[in-house]
């Protein structure tokens, strides 16, 4: 089989046994890859009920389509496991170099299973697999056991937890390389449940993809059309941080826990000119061309020395903003994640959390230890590394807010989160969007990642009562250029209103981004606004030989969406859990506040459009059939 | 003649090592990254990604070493070439590489290393950031790389090592 | 300007492409005893195996010395050196010079015990040498020695199909090169492909009725119809000491510095001098190919009146064993100073590797089965840089900038490694 590896590594870690699955042409071709495959894998192997830090889970990393070969930002590896946070699909994609080095290895997915005895990690060198003991780096943070584990390993690439996996924190991270990481939905709970440290990874196989030439062209012609596109200039210059512009504007950044319209001054803590003053350094993926990393340096003061890749908005928000630390104690912020294997966004929103309660005196300073005010980095860092080595207050809160809500009589009112996953930055009642309604219909949870309007046109903001549409606010040829299939188009985009339907929008937009997610591609807005299935359905035949369509590719990114909420029904998701915290709908903000019977008919169209039953959200029968999941 | 070089400007550079997948692709015929001609290494301390490749060194320690007699200076150009028909993979020139800048392929069994591409280097076209230069000489390429260096803020300089150009100087 | 090369192997042949880059109006003559043009020595036991075609080993043709412009004598030995004429005696010819360069090499050791003269005999040093074997089809073959060669033969030998045994003398193999544990490990190789190794063994009769048919050695009688004697060379220093030039204690033609004999017109190189160890500053025979033509191209050099020193040769091997990669450079352990020797071991799944420090410096490095970094830590241990200086080089950005491709050697000196005290 051309372009893919053609091998999947299961480990058995109770037993410590290890075998390899062949990866078999259909399946690749029904559900093309990363997140595809893992969702394939979870729904069949995890038992219904499972416990998410217990034996039974099931740990996958699988690795984009096209990784492995130059075309552009291809270098996205899903991982996937039954949540400790929200019970249900749990997924996180990350990219730089690890995705690639499990591919030259010979696998497309590795797939962990059962409990060690004792700590461990996982070498793969080629066709070499060993658990090894991992006492040396257990309890060390995670740049020191990546330090430890290069030593051992030249050339190799890390995954692993820090301590906060370690604790089965909820909301750790697995951390992939000094910078990046599998931030949300506390997978590094689960890798640390397995007593599983880091996977160690070094390849020198071949990529082998059955039309060289073809694919380099497209390369190519891929390169120039994510260089046409309008966000590639900005996210070249400032990557994601452009976004604070817009949405600070807009009053839509979430703030001390989203109990306040913005700070008077957020534009100097959080807006994106900061990635001039700390960064002049860019850092990139595999294969990418946009390179929209930021190594962040703090020369001088009490963070002087900080040197770390940072500046994303989510995390820079979450911390700036939600809690209210000023910028360079918002980068320290990203170090001290990253060594300690945490959330970075969900990190931010147990503090913002816990501050509230401290504000609003639910909590008090006998409880902390300390007091916990918005805005106060060192209380912020200690809270945080109570909650990683679960002393303290830290114990209760390193559940996660939705859990640690429980403790006390009035939290709940405080906890921001969606089905069990905290909430990014942005608030609703700020801007109302196909982005924020992608919060209630994750397979994940609250988060914003897996649903954005390919052509999302930042400048409007005006339609505060209209939850069907959003302005759509370009030109003909943007329409045009759009990757849609015409009649999808014509239905979604009205260019007589200048309108774009949510409802279809939130739709098309998961597939595409499940699409991203399993061909390995990144979702940034350059990328996505320029990249759509043809191409990738082109990129996908060069790479594997096999006969595809952009409808067959969105076809397989729908079934792998599907079957995630089928596994998320068998779990017991009904349609309550797809609600917004009750602030949202009760305290206004900027004046407003989300309308919780217009949103419940989005969220109903969004179910007639995705083939589901309009009262539960199950997939109807005709759905599951048409996409051969019966 | 012609004395173009190779230059990597490692402030530009960030790491997406497109150059290596494609100069494995292009010229070894393998998706295989580690068959690039240039490298890319992971700099411990910033923690971060360079390219770098072979530094075409003037009396280069790989061409006495040969067992073969294929690795040869080409006469205008002053470029580290190789027959690699005559080339029986010892891998000895690896050995004696003080760049470990040889790659070795295990599928042909042999050994090679950059070679400009034959005077327009690959690479360059696909490197996002510009940061491949090809400059008009090695003087040029190695006054550009302290330039380089030396433009960024680092606390004191050292003196280099003596580094195996020097000393093969010494025995011609 | 009249330059003779006496010798056509690798060091006669650097000389005089030397000299002609150097020079082009100096008139080079190159005579020598072979009858093959120049061909690679070092691959023999590839072209042994069938790895490498007979054509492929041949690195010049005739026509490369005429355009060259270089006079060529071929199957012509050299009877004698008169130093006072300058004046080389070969056949019919008497060739005047004005510098010699002696580059006679070496030719393989037969102990002087029974049964060295029945056909089945073989030693391995010229293509003439192969042919031999090839056409004599082995079934069963000892190899007496066991140092690079007299492996890389075992080795092609097993491959061709026959019944290989090593019988060495001392308690390793590869004594010359590696310290005892790697030994074992490349041994185990060996092994493991049906090599049997004798060590600690010496070989005493070989027998036979008009043919090999078995060798006696200490402890052991192995029944085979082939013996390949690669158990060392001796210098060729017979011209040499006739014309009176010195001979050093090691056997081989004494040169200074700058390659110079005992004559100041006469220069020699390759495996026919003796020179001093790179590292150590010992006197050493050198008998490897890159010394050779470091050697012919300093000589070179000097001939045409341009001082360059020997920087002393480097022993520096290596190997692939049924696709193991060995390589050894430098010094082995208890070559290393007994107060300030020590030793750091690596051993990961993928591969050995054995640095030896002395006196602060790293003196010698040990792999088998990794290639990774050795590069940089033949270049550390050519320049003798201290290890401070190293660990500085090291931990200093701006030269990891200037120089990323040391940054593995940070994890080789620093890393997880078993260190020991002493050797």
């Amino acid at each position: 089989m051309y372009g893919y590896a053609g091998k999947m590594l299961e480990v058995d870690l109770s037993q410590g046994e290890i075998y390899k699955r062949d990866v078999k042409s259909d399946l690749a071709r029904d559900y093309i890859g990363g997140i595809g495959f893992n969702s394939r894998i979870l729904y069949d192997e995890i038992p219904v009920g499972a416990d998410p830090l217990g034996p039974d889970n099931v740990l996958v990393f699988g690795v984009g389509t096209l990784v492995g070969t130059p075309f552009p930002t291809a270098s996205r590896t899903e991982a996937s496991a039954k949540s400790p946070l929200t019970n249900g699909f749990g997924t996180s994609n990350s990219g730089a170099f690890f995705g690639l080095q499990v591919k030259t290895a010979g696998y497309d997915a590795i797939i962990c299973k059962g409990q060690a005895q004792k700590p461990v990690y996982l070498l793969l060198e080629d066709d070499k697999v060993e658990i090894r003991d991992a006492a040396f780096i257990w309890g060390k943070d995670a740049w020191e056991s990546i330090d430890l584990l290069k030593k051992c390993h030249y050339g190799a690439e890390v995954v692993l937890i820090g301590q906060a996996g370690e604790n089965l924190v909820r909301f750790a991270s697995i951390e992939n390389g000094y910078y990046d990481g599998f931030g949300r939905t506390g997978l590094g709970a689960v890798m640390g449940s397995k007593k599983l440290k880091a996977i160690v990874v070094r390849g020198s196989k071949p990529v082998v993809p059955a039309d060289p030439v073809k694919l380099l062209e497209l390369t190519d012609r891929g390169q120039k059309m994510i260089k046409a596109a309008s966000s590639y200039g900005p996210f070249v210059s400032h990557g994601t941080m452009n976004a604070t512009i817009p949405y600070g504007g807009y009053n839509a950044i979430s703030t001390h826990n989203f109990s306040r319209g913005t700070l008077p001054d957020w534009k100097e803590k959080a807006g994106r000119q900061i990635v001039d003053i700390y960064s002049d350094r860019h850092i990139a993926c595999q294969s990418c061309i946009i390179a929209c990393g930021h190594i962040a340096e703090i020369k001088e003061g009490k963070y002087a020395g900080t040197r770390v890749k940072a500046l994303e908005i989510t995390p820079t928000v979450s911390f700036s903003s939600n809690v209210g630390l000023d910028t360079e104690a918002t980068i320290k912020s990203y170090e001290l994640c990253q060594r300690y294997g945490a959330d970075l966004s969900s990190s931010g929103s147990v503090i913002a959390f816990a501050m509230e309660l401290y504000q609003k005196g639910i909590i008090n300073k006998d409880d902390v230890g300390y007091e916990l005010n918005f805005g106060d980095d060192e209380a912020a860092f200690a809270l945080l590394q109570d909650i990683v080595l679960r002393r303290g207050i830290g114990d209760i809160l390193a559940e996660g807010v939705k859990r640690a809500a429980e403790h006390w009589a009035g939290a709940q009112e405080y906890a921001m989160h969606v089905k069990g996953l905290e909430l990014p930055m942005i608030d609703p009642r700020g801007r109302w969007s196909t982005w924020t309604m992608g919060m209630l219909t994750n397979i994940r949870g609250g988060d914003h990642l897996r649903c954005r309007n390919p052509v999302e046109n930042l400048r409007y903001n005006e339609n505060k009562h209209e939850y069907q549409k959003e302005r759509f606010g370009f030109k003909k040829p943007m329409y045009d250029r759009l990757d849609m299939p015409d009649d999808l188009k014509a239905q979604t985009i009205d260019l007589e209103n200048d309108t774009v339907d949510i409802a279809n929008m939130s739709k098309w937009a998961e597939d595409l981004i499940n699409l991203f997610n399993a061909i390995g591609v990144c979702i940034r807005p350059p990328v996505m606004e320029a990249i759509g299935p043809s191409i990738l359905a082109e990129a996908y035949q060069a790479t594997t030989g096999m006969p595809m369509s952009a409808a067959q590719l969105m076809e397989g990114a729908e079934r792998a969406w599907n079957l995630a909420r089928l596994f998320n029904l068998r779990e017991g998701e009904t349609m309550k859990d797809s609600k917004f915290p009750r602030r949202f709908y009760q305290e206004a903000q900027s004046g407003n506040v989300v309308d919780e019977d217009k949103v419940q008919r989005v969220l109903e169209k969004y179910y007639q459009a995705r083939g589901w039953n309009q009262t539960g959200g199950q997939p109807l029968p005709e759905t599951l059939e048409r996409l051969k999941l019966i | 003649m012609s004395q173009k070089r190779l230059l990597i400007d490692s402030r530009r550079c960030n790491g997406c090592g497109l150059c290596q997948l494609a100069c494995a692709a292009l010229r070894q015929g393998q998706w295989n990254p580690v068959l690039g001609r240039i490298k890319m290494i992971m700099d411990p301390l910033a923690r971060e990604f360079r390219a770098y490749t072979c530094a075409q060194c003037q009396d280069p320690p790989c061409m006495l070493s040969c067992l073969m007699n294929v690795i040869y200076k080409e006469r205008s150009t002053g470029v580290t070439l190789r027959h690699i028909n005559g080339c029986i993979g010892c891998r000895v020139c690896e050995l004696s590489c003080p760049f470990s800048a040889a790659v070795y392929d295990p599928v042909g069994d042999k050994v090679f290393s950059c070679d400009l591409c034959g005077g327009s280097p690959m690479c360059i076209e696909y490197c996002p950031q510009g940061a491949l230069l090809f400059v008009d000489s090695q003087e040029e390429a190695e006054r550009r790389r302290e330039e380089a260096i030396l433009g960024r803020e680092l606390p004191d300089l050292i003196e280099p090592c003596p580094s195996s150009r020097e000393e093969e100087r010494s025995c011609g | 300007m009249r330059v003779v090369i006496v010798g056509s192997g690798a060091a006669g042949n650097q000389a005089a492409e030397t000299l002609r880059q150097l020079d082009s109006e100096v008139d080079i003559t190159i005579v020598g005893a072979d009858q093959e043009p120049f061909y690679s020595a070092c691959a023999l036991p590839d072209y042994l195996a069938g790895w490498v075609p007979r054509k492929t080993l041949f690195l010049r043709c005739a026509g490369f010395y005429r355009q060259q412009n270089i006079n060529i004598l071929l199957d012509l030995p050299v009877e004698a050196i008169l130093p006072h004429e300058q004046l080389v005696l070969a056949g019919k010819e008497r060739l005047s010079y004005d510098r010699l360069i002696l580059a006679t090499g070496s030719r393989p050791i037969i102990p002087s015990i029974p049964g060295t003269s029945l056909p089945g005999n073989f030693v391995v040093k010229t293509v003439a040498d192969i042919d031999r074997i090839l056409r004599h089809n082995p079934r069963q073959a000892v190899v007496v020695g066991s140092g690079n060669i007299g492996v890389e033969i075992a080795e092609a030998l097993q491959i061709k199909g026959c019944e290989v045994s090593i019988v060495e003398l001392q308690e390793q193999i590869m004594p010359r090169s590696f310290d005892l544990y790697p030994a074992c490990l490349i041994q185990s190789i060996l092994e493991s492909h049906h090599i049997r190794v004798y060590t600690q063994e010496r070989a005493r009769e070989v027998f036979g009725h008009g043919r090999v048919e078995g060798l006696i050695s200490d402890h052991y009688t192995f029944a085979c119809d082939t013996v390949i004697w690669a158990a060392g060379v001796k210098q060729n220093t017979e011209l040499a000491a006739a014309a009176g030039l010195g001979i050093g204690a090691l056997g081989g033609i004494k040169v200074d510095k700058y390659l110079q004999t005992s004559n100041e017109k006469i220069y020699a190189c390759g495996d026919c001098v003796e020179t001093f160890d790179m590292i150590s500053g010992q006197p050493a025979l050198s008998l490897l190919w890159t010394s050779a033509r470091s050697q012919a191209r300093v000589a070179a050099y000097n001939c045409l009146g341009r001082d360059v020193l020997y920087p002393g040769a480097l022993n520096i091997i290596s190997e692939e064993i049924f696709g193991t990669n060995c390589a050894a450079a430098g010094l082995r352990g208890e070559q290393s100073s007994p107060e300030t020797g020590r030793i750091i071991e690596r051993e990961e799944h993928n591969g050995y590797t054995r640095i030896v420090i002395s006196d602060n410096a790293l003196i010698g490095v040990q792999t088998v089965g990794t290639l990774d970094a050795l590069g940089p830590i033949i270049t550390f241990m050519k320049s003798r840089t201290s290890l401070e200086e190293i660990m500085r080089i090291l931990s200093t950005g701006f030269l990891l900038e200037k120089m990323p491709w040391v940054a593995p050697l940070q994890t080789w000196l620093s890393g997880q490694a078993n260190e020991q005290g002493r050797v």
